[in-house]
């Protein structure tokens, strides 16, 4: 079955191919006057009665209608046949195919059909790559040049999170996810001592599971000239998202203890059904004159989500219970099923409307101006499916776990999109030139704000009317965004550019932190281009960001500052340059530097910087001969400015600061080339990238005794990533229409990640003591490093 | 601030009454700016003509939509060679004449025609490499200014940087073009646009070197198969000829690019993550990543950015916690990019 399965794509890819050539075969010689003219120059001069016919033959064939060649005379074929066995060893080894499949065994590895004869303005192709492998991918794509293309294009893309999870959870239904009676009401039971023992005998005789979500994408377009000006064009995209992946619920309790305050965990990881559609159509049309043109463009997008809610059952419960709240037992997570609300149903029409035009003095003036309008009507999950739950504010006659007891049955969520965006350039003189600029993004959220009478909080277990006094309510989001620029450039000389340039970028919001923001970036750049020899550019940019009032509300710590709204400067240089010593050898280098200052009399993310450089070498030598050698370093770090809340909230001696510092190095070379006279042809490519994450923390002050336990700063080990690549293809072309080649794959992956190394299904042994986790219940949804060797022969046909 | 907005304002203004008042000299700027000679079908002498010497070049050209499209076409763009190189009337009678004396054994003579610079001068074609940036793209716009991507080309980032057409695309030598040899098996989205290198994406590392590295990283967008292909191209989120969006993005907005695959995080939703809806950047970065799920810091630091507020997320912690392992907060905090249940108000639903 599963053999059947595999090969039904690639019998209807076979299919189409045989079709493909039967409509393309061969119908008549190849007739190409421009070759032919070729081959009769290498005899020496040609007379000019020969020169007569052969512009005869050009106007000929310029006539639309008249083509000597057709499409179907000069089909080309390839397609490349064999076999491939793979080998990857490690403990989670998943990562080698996390976005891809390495398919074993018989292999049809690519075709290409292309009908493109020279004298006739229509072409025809077809390419796939990896037929029924879940990483397929195919382009048809014909047409007739200057008239109308059509192309058309399917792709798969696979993206396994894990492979060898366990999960306790079945489904018989989608949307709902199951656990035998038996087990919930064993481990209920099960006094809190001996949960860990019962919990492991379930877990180790629990399935293995794969997590993956395939995403699978048509895309067909059509481009039509009606006139010389005047095109439509219609696009169509289809996407369908199918799998499972990794979904988390839980929720805490603190403790108190002798050395400090603790926490009991409580988590329960799902494997989420995953069932997405999402249709979108563009119809457009653009009149183009040569100084001006206007182009329309409607979008209507459709999302459908297929499973709209996961309802699970809790494997710690197999009877409802009301948690007692903050101050009393701790039994949270106390509901045998619960319910989550998964991506709503939504969609969108969107107009667009942009053009140009030509002003006198060579001036030009672009805009677009669009509309998008986005409604989600889902209905609502009711508040929880806890039965044991007294809620209050309810209406008369409702319980908890109906959704009659809700405000409102949907959202009828709207947001209503408005972009405009303005660009004037015109030279001021003979060697200025100025740039200016403005764009609006508006995001107009008119959602209904829905006051709720309270929430089922602490893993559904709880009916909650309040957080810190704020009532359960939606704050929907509005913002607009507003940047307007001036630049004025000035050519120096014939190669060298000297510009300034100003820009303003305004945000007003509503429902946040700040209302406003304003910030004022100046910067300017130099840059030289001598002819394709040497070309460079420097740049450096200054930003002063100013929030006009902060307020922290009363959800988050008043010292606290959000760093995308607080006060920052920015500083920003570039360095950019690629140097020619001759036309086939070439070295281009790339630098970097940003840094973020944010406001550093507050709490939170209080320095960013970012830095980075690469360097480039390239030779192209003779024909189809390409070395190249890539180095690149980058480096990120950033400084957070934290406290721990105690029983008297945020003490100053509670402050923890800590660094953040990511490195990746990476190396690549390679080089493409014929070893022997268009016979033996080699592709060999060597890569090496390491990253490394490193933390470190302090305690400016020393925390509180009553603090959290882990209010104090512990190390962290790095958190470390190898990887190398070596990938190998040697092919020797036998006859003008069969090779044989060879290819290997060799990639050793090494990852040391504290956050993955020690974790398991039930991952409690992990935690430190003093943490709780006895009811802490995960996938395991994770990879580790992997050594991985894929050698593969083909046979290439062409003709 | 007031100077540095006054400066804005007077910067902004002065700009942009400039050109109205300085026609003249804008006018001068204009000459400048289109040298290249008016296309005189007069000078015409057809592709066949031009293959008797350039004969490899013209069949590289001839499979191609530069070639090709001349069927359809009348005047100059029917000219093919001629469409971009001029007139090669006087080029041809020039070297014509050259090539007759030396067969005719008068050296000599033709020796001086070929050492004549006038004559040598009025008969050169259009060569490439030998014209500015804005000249190659004037060459390049006489056919392609319909598209409306080329609308917004000028005052784009790509112009500024003094880029021509020729910078990624090579009409005679691309090894994605049809004519190349199939075992390079040019990828699909390079398939057609005669970039100069067999990718796209190794066409946009020729000066983009810094986002090489992201297809090797922990997480990245750059996704590749076994023979080094890529499953998503530059062009799926970027728009290299210019567009509306910052960044050279197709749509208006970094999200709403995000959204056109990830559409599922659209809503919108009963209640949202603020930063989530303004940008995906403030979490993300969208080409490679260090971190799992292409964040920008490790969780729980990246949540600690902005939160501090709770009884549970505040504290430095170890790297063995149940806060820390597996996918730290958003273990329990599931809906980050925003619930649409009555219950998730603190996005756990």
């Amino acid at each position: 079955m599963k053999i059947t399965q595999m090969m039904k794509p690639s019998f209807y890819v076979l299919l189409l191919i045989v079709f493909t050539c039967s409509v393309a075969a061969p119908a008549q010689p190849p007739t190409d006057g421009t070759s032919a003219s070729a081959v009769s120059s290498k005899n020496g001069e040609a007379t000019e009665k020969e020169k007569k016919e052969e512009k005869t033959t050009d106007k000929n064939t310029a006539t639309p209608g008249q083509d000597k060649t057709t499409i179907t005379s000069q089909t080309k074929f390839t397609f490349e046949l064999g076999g491939q066995f793979t080998n990857v060893t490690g403990v989670r080894p998943s990562r080698y195919e996390e976005f891809r499949q390495v398919r074993e065994g018989f292999l049809f590895r690519r075709f290409r059909i292309v009908a493109n004869p020279e004298d006739s303005p229509t072409f025809f192709k077809l390419i796939g790559r990896g037929p029924s492998e879940l990483d397929q991918r195919y382009l048809l794509d014909f047409g007739r040049y200057g008239r109308f293309r059509t192309t058309v294009e399917y792709s798969g893309l696979p993206h396994l999170y894990s492979a060898g999870s366990r999960s306790l959870f079945g489904s018989s239904t989608p949307g709902v996810l199951t656990i035998p009676d038996q087990i919930q009401q064993t481990l209920q039971n099960t006094a809190s001592a001996d949960l860990p023992t019962a919990v492991r005998s379930f877990v180790s005789s629990a399935p293995l599971v794969s997590l993956r979500v395939k995403r699978q994408t048509l895309k067909a377009e059509q481009r039509i000239n009606l006139t010389d000006h005047w095109s439509v064009h219609l696009r169509y995209l289809n996407q369908r998202k199918f799998g499972s992946k990794p979904l988390g619920t839980g929720t805490y309790e603190r403790v108190g203890t002798a050395n400090g305050d603790t926490f009991r965990v409580l988590a329960i990881e799902l494997p989420e059904q995953v069932n997405y559609r999402h249709n979108q159509f563009t119809a457009g049309t653009t009149y183009a004159r040569e100084k001006w043109a206007i182009n329309f463009d409607y979008t209507y997008s459709k999302f459908d989500n297929r499973i709209s809610s996961l309802t699970f059952d809790n494997p710690f419960r197999a009877t409802d219970l009301q948690a007692t709240g903050s101050g009393g037992v701790f039994d949270r997570g106390a509901f045998s099923r619960g319910i989550f609300a998964l991506a709503p149903d939504n969609e969108s029409n969107s107009f667009l409307i942009s053009g140009f035009i030509d002003l006198p003095n060579d001036a030009r003036w672009a805009s677009a101006v669009g509309w998008s309008f986005w409604r989600q009507n889902d209905s609502f999950v009711p508040y929880t499916m806890n039965s044991a739950i007294v809620a209050t504010g309810l209406p008369t006659g409702t319980s908890v776990t109906d959704t009659k007891a809700l405000p409102r049955p949907s959202l009828e969520g709207a947001v209503d999109i408005f972009t405009q965006d303005h660009v004037f350039t015109t030279p001021l003189g003979k060697h200025w030139t100025a740039n200016l600029h403005y764009r609006t993004y508006l995001n107009e959220n008119k959602t209904h704000e829905i006051l709720f009478p309270g929430y089922a909080a602490y893993g559904e277990s709880y009916w909650r009317t309040n957080i810190s006094g704020k009532p359960i309510e939606n704050e929907p989001l509005t913002f607009r965004r507003q940047t307007a620029s001036a630049e004025a450039i000035w050519n120096i000389s014939k190669p060298l550019d000297w510009s300034f340039d100003y820009k303003w970028e305004g945000w007003n919001r509503r429902h946040r932190q700040v209302g406003r923001t304003n910030e004022y970036t100046f910067g300017t750049e130099l840059s030289y281009r001598h002819s394709n020899a040497l070309s460079g550019k420097v740049d450096y940019h200054y930003s002063d960001r100013t929030p006009q009032v902060y307020d922290p509300g009363v959800l988050e710590y008043k010292l606290l500052r959000m760093f995308d709204q607080t006060k920052r400067l920015r500083h920003n240089a570039n360095v950019q340059w690629q140097y020619h010593f001759s036309p086939e050898f070439g070295l281009a280098g790339t630098f970097g530097y940003r840094s973020d200052d944010f406001d550093q009399n507050f709490f939170g993310l209080s320095k960013y910087v970012q830095g980075g450089g690469s360097v480039d070498l390239l030779y192209t030598g003779m024909e189809n001969t390409t070395l190249y050698a890539n180095y690149s370093r980058d480096r990120y770090s950033s400084t957070l400015q934290q406290i721990s809340k105690t029983a008297v909230p945020f003490d100053l001696n509670n402050r923890w600061n800590r660094d953040e510092r990511d490195i990746v190095d990476s190396v690549g070379t390679g080089v493409t080339t014929y070893l022997a006279k268009e016979k033996l042809f080699l592709d060999l490519h060597y890569a090496f990238a390491f990253g490394n994450t490193r933390l470190s923390t302090v305690n400016p002050g020393t925390p509180l005794a009553n603090s959290v336990i882990n209010a104090k700063a512990f190390p962290f080990p790095d958190a470390k990533t190898r990887f190398h690549e070596v990938n190998l293809d040697l092919s020797y072309q036998f006859s003008p229409n069969v090779a044989l080649g060879v290819r290997y794959l060799y990639e050793p992956y090494r990852l040391n990640d504290y956050a993955w190394d020690g974790l398991s299904p039930y991952p409690m042994d992990a935690f430190p003591a003093e943490q709780d986790g006895r009811r802490f219940l995960l996938l395991d949804s994770r990879y580790s490093g992997h050594n991985a060797n894929t050698i593969g022969i083909y046979l290439r046909f062409s003709r | 601030m007031r100077i540095l907005k006054l400066v804005f304002v007077i910067f902004f203004c002065a700009t942009a009454a400039a050109p109205f008042i300085s026609s003249k000299l804008a006018a001068n700027a204009k000459k400048e700016i289109v040298p290249l000679p008016a296309q005189d079908p007069s000078q015409f002498v057809g592709n066949s003509s031009c293959a008797e010497c350039h004969a490899e070049q013209v069949a590289r050209l001839a499979p191609t939509a530069h070639h090709k499209a001349k069927a359809d076409k009348a005047s100059a763009s029917a000219q093919s060679c001629e469409s971009c190189h001029g007139g090669a009337k006087v080029h041809l009678e020039f070297h014509l004449t050259a090539q007759k004396l030396i067969k005719e054994g008068k050296d000599a003579e033709a020796e001086a025609l070929q050492n004549d610079e006038t004559k040598a001068k009025n008969a050169s074609m259009i060569a490439f490499d030998k014209l500015t940036a804005t000249q190659i793209n004037a060459s390049c716009m006489q056919c392609h200014s319909q598209m409306k991507e080329h609308a917004v080309w000028r005052g784009n980032k790509h112009e500024k940087a003094k880029l021509s057409c020729l910078d990624c695309h090579s009409m005679h030598h691309s090894p994605a073009a049809p004519t190349a040899d199939s075992k390079l098996f040019a990828t699909a989205q390079a398939e057609g646009k005669l970039l100069k290198r067999r990718t796209e994406a190794d066409t946009c590392f020729q000066c983009h070197g810094d986002v090489r590295k992201a297809q090797f990283q922990r997480s990245t967008h750059l996704f590749r198969n076994e023979n080094r292909e890529h499953q998503l191209s530059c062009s799926s989120c970027h728009e290299a000829h210019g567009s509306i969006g910052e960044k050279l993005m197709r749509t208006g907005s970094i999200n709403e690019t995000c959204y056109q695959c990830h559409t599922e995080k659209r809503g919108p939703f009963l209640y949202e993550h603020s930063p989530v809806r303004e940008s995906c950047a403030n979490c993300h970065k969208s080409h490679g990543s260090n971190n799992t799920a292409l964040l920008n810091a490790r969780a729980p630091m990246l949540c600690q950015q902005c939160h501090i507020q709770g009884r549970h997320q505040t504290v430095a912690g170890y790297s063995n916690s149940a806060f820390t392992m597996n996918r730290s907060c958003s273990t329990c905090h599931a809906a980050v990019h925003g619930s649409n249940h009555p219950s998730g108000i603190n996005l756990q639903r």
